[in-house]
């Protein structure tokens, strides 16, 4: 179960502009990487979730892409892009550069069996979002084409705003929300549809 | 945290639209599920500290061996421990104690699931294999498992105790006894003390999805049916404790794996990972047992908590549908509104009124406050356990109460018949 502090929200105590500091004080010193990492190590994970459906290429491909943020970071002007959305950028161009290179693929969770998949047996909050709601945000997901599967993961698991989704996909914040309103229209007929 | 509808205060807009609410609040629970593994986790910032006292390494050319874990994306990541894979493991190795006589030639996957599939136990017998467990953490155990079938052969009752213990300490939060038939299940969790009972409905359906190893494996066998084209499964012939086996692997989700003997194709062992936790599932050195029922011990298949235990009976949807979830909270709304079942779904076939109105129908003072409350109550009690018991932190109530308000209200104030995604 993730909690605040297991996945940190653009509130928590620090804010962006301390964040700019972060990213200065770890081009000066790459050993103070660290805070930023733990800022968002579970946002690049969630978002490669949702774009990898292999949550072992996802975990592999968070750490290439901290790794890559890491080395790059010197190059990295904190006044030309938010750091979220370079690093997210990086992620984003990972996940395409691994469909593209790797084309495997694996057995999913679409695929598995329903009993080896881990559920919440005890936990009455999962019988109810978990159950019924979840059962069919994966038929619906799972239907969504790459691109609007793509938009959604980037507002909803890497919890970037629209502003950032759009300076992600290169695209102003006023076009990445229609597009993102459209993607979670796109969602809902699926999701309406899996429950038919 | 904010709230979900101030987070995505951007894409919802003035909307007014239940459907569209509750898909993002659903979205929004979905993606909280996902979290890096502590593993990895731990592996990574090892990783970056490396790179980062040694600027000159490419960051190309550092690759940590992949630690498999098992979480496919979109699942929960909270699990009390490994017993459900666990029971799958066994059950699935429990078929195979019936196998003996076939012929070690080589086979692939669908082969040894085939013959494994096929196979069923004699009638008003019982099995019992214990295996040894370890859990990376330095966490040791056993899996005590026990298998009954009923006069048409089919598994009936099944009883599963797992213990963990680390340092000669025992590990409550690994350990659970788990009793099954086709009347209901009761799992007993000793970390909370808690009995957990859920109805028949559940008890069948869990009955037919975990632990009929028949129909466990029948399931693995489909999966690879529909996964012809990239066979999911790794086979091959290995030696484990010294015993040939076929090591058949699912690849791509958590490096689980399964060691079939090759003469007999009982279950010598398992691996998996799990919520960044390795596990391994060695059998015991007295192998399978199988008996007639009659002669398994008294007590074998109740469950024997404390009686002390806290008792939790938990009505969980009949299946996967919107609908089923609601019939788990009829219950609650009947209490509520001072109606009847019957009462209350006529009204809410009508398709004219939200759950509140007809709420109101009977209970005029009735508000979604309160009703979303008076439906929360039975989890909230549940989760103030967990609280107390240490296994849940306060604010990780406070997480699962505030996305279970958002969905319930939802649900109370939508439109009928409204699914996820409908207007």
């Amino acid at each position: 179960m993730q909690t605040d502090a297991a996945i940190p929200w653009d509130g928590d105590a620090e804010t962006m502009d301390d964040e700019a500091a972060l990213v200065r004080a770890a081009q000066q010193d790459p050993a103070a990487f660290a805070p930023l990492y733990r800022r968002y190590r579970h946002r690049v994970y969630a978002y490669l979730c949702g774009r990898l459906t292999n949550a072992e290429d996802a975990a592999d491909l968070t750490q290439q892409v901290f790794l890559q943020a890491l080395a790059a970071l010197p190059r990295y002007r904190t006044r030309s892009t938010p750091f979220g959305v370079w690093l997210f950028r990086i992620a984003r161009n990972a996940a395409a550069d691994l469909h593209r290179r790797n084309r495997r693929v694996a057995i999913t969770w679409e695929a598995m069996p329903e009993e080896l998949q881990p559920r919440a047996e005890h936990d009455v909050e999962g019988q109810v979002l978990q159950r019924e709601a979840l059962a069919h945000l994966h038929v619906a997901m799972r239907n969504l084409d790459p691109d609007t599967r793509d938009l959604l993961m980037l507002r909803f698991a890497a919890r970037l705003t629209a502003a950032e989704v759009g300076a992600v996909i290169g695209k102003n914040t006023a076009a990445a929300s229609k597009r993102l309103q459209r993607a979670l229209q796109t969602l809902k007929e699926q999701y309406h549809e899996s429950t038919e | 945290m904010n709230p979900p509808n101030e987070r995505y205060s951007d894409l919802i807009g003035d909307q007014d639209d239940p459907a569209l609410l509750e898909c993002i609040a659903d979205l929004d629970a979905t993606c909280a599920t996902f979290a890096l593994p502590p593993e990895r986790d731990a592996d990574l910032a090892r990783s970056l500290a490396a790179q980062a006292g040694n600027p000159n390494r490419r960051s190309a050319g550092i690759r940590l061996p992949r630690l498999a874990w098992l979480h496919a994306p979109w699942q929960a990541a909270r699990w009390h421990l490994a017993s459900l894979t666990l029971a799958v493991l066994v059950a699935v190795g429990g078929i195979g104690a019936y196998l003996h006589g076939q012929s070690p030639t080589p086979v692939n996957a669908q082969t040894v699931l085939h013959r494994a599939a096929a196979v069923s136990p004699g009638p008003n017998e019982a099995t019992h294999a214990i295996y040894r467990l370890t859990a990376s953490g330095g966490y040791t155990g056993t899996a005590d498992v026990w298998v009954g079938t009923d006069a048409s052969g089919s598994p009936a009752e099944f009883a599963l105790t797992v213990s963990m213990s680390k340092d000669g300490d025992q590990a409550p939060q690994l350990s659970s006894r788990r009793i099954q038939t086709q009347q209901t299940m009761q799992v007993y969790d000793p970390a909370s003390n808690t009995v957990t009972i859920s109805s028949p409905g559940a008890s069948d359906q869990q009955l037919e999805g975990v632990f009929v190893g028949t129909l466990v494996a029948q399931k693995l066998s489909r999966a690879l049916d529909t996964n012809k084209q990239q066979n999911p499964f790794k086979l091959q012939q290995a030696t484990l404790d010294g015993v040939s086996v076929y090591a058949l692997q699912l690849e791509g989700s958590g490096n689980q794996t399964f060691y079939f003997n090759t003469q007999s194709y009982v279950l010598e062992g398992a691996d998996w990972v799990q919520n960044g936790k390795s596990w391994q599932a060695r059998l015991g050195p007295n192998g399978y047992q199988v008996m007639a029922l009659s002669t398994v011990p008294a007590h074998t298949f109740t469950l024997n908590a404390p009686a002390t235990a806290r008792v939790v009976t938990v009505t969980p949807p009949e299946g996967t549908s919107k609908g089923s979830a609601e019939d788990g909270l009829m219950k609650g709304i009947v209490a509520a509104c001072d109606t009847t079942a019957q009462v209350f779904n006529a009204a809410l076939q009508k398709g004219d009124k939200s759950i509140l109105a007809i709420c109101q129908q009977t209970n005029p003072g009735m508000t979604a406050d309160s009703l979303v409350t008076a439906l929360m109550a039975p989890f909230k009690s549940d989760l103030d356990a967990k609280v107390a018991s240490g296994a849940m932190t306060p604010a990780e109530e406070a997480d699962n109460l505030s996305r279970l308000r958002m969905k319930l209200t939802y649900m109370v104030t939508g439109q009928p018949g409204t699914k996820p995604g409908s207007k």
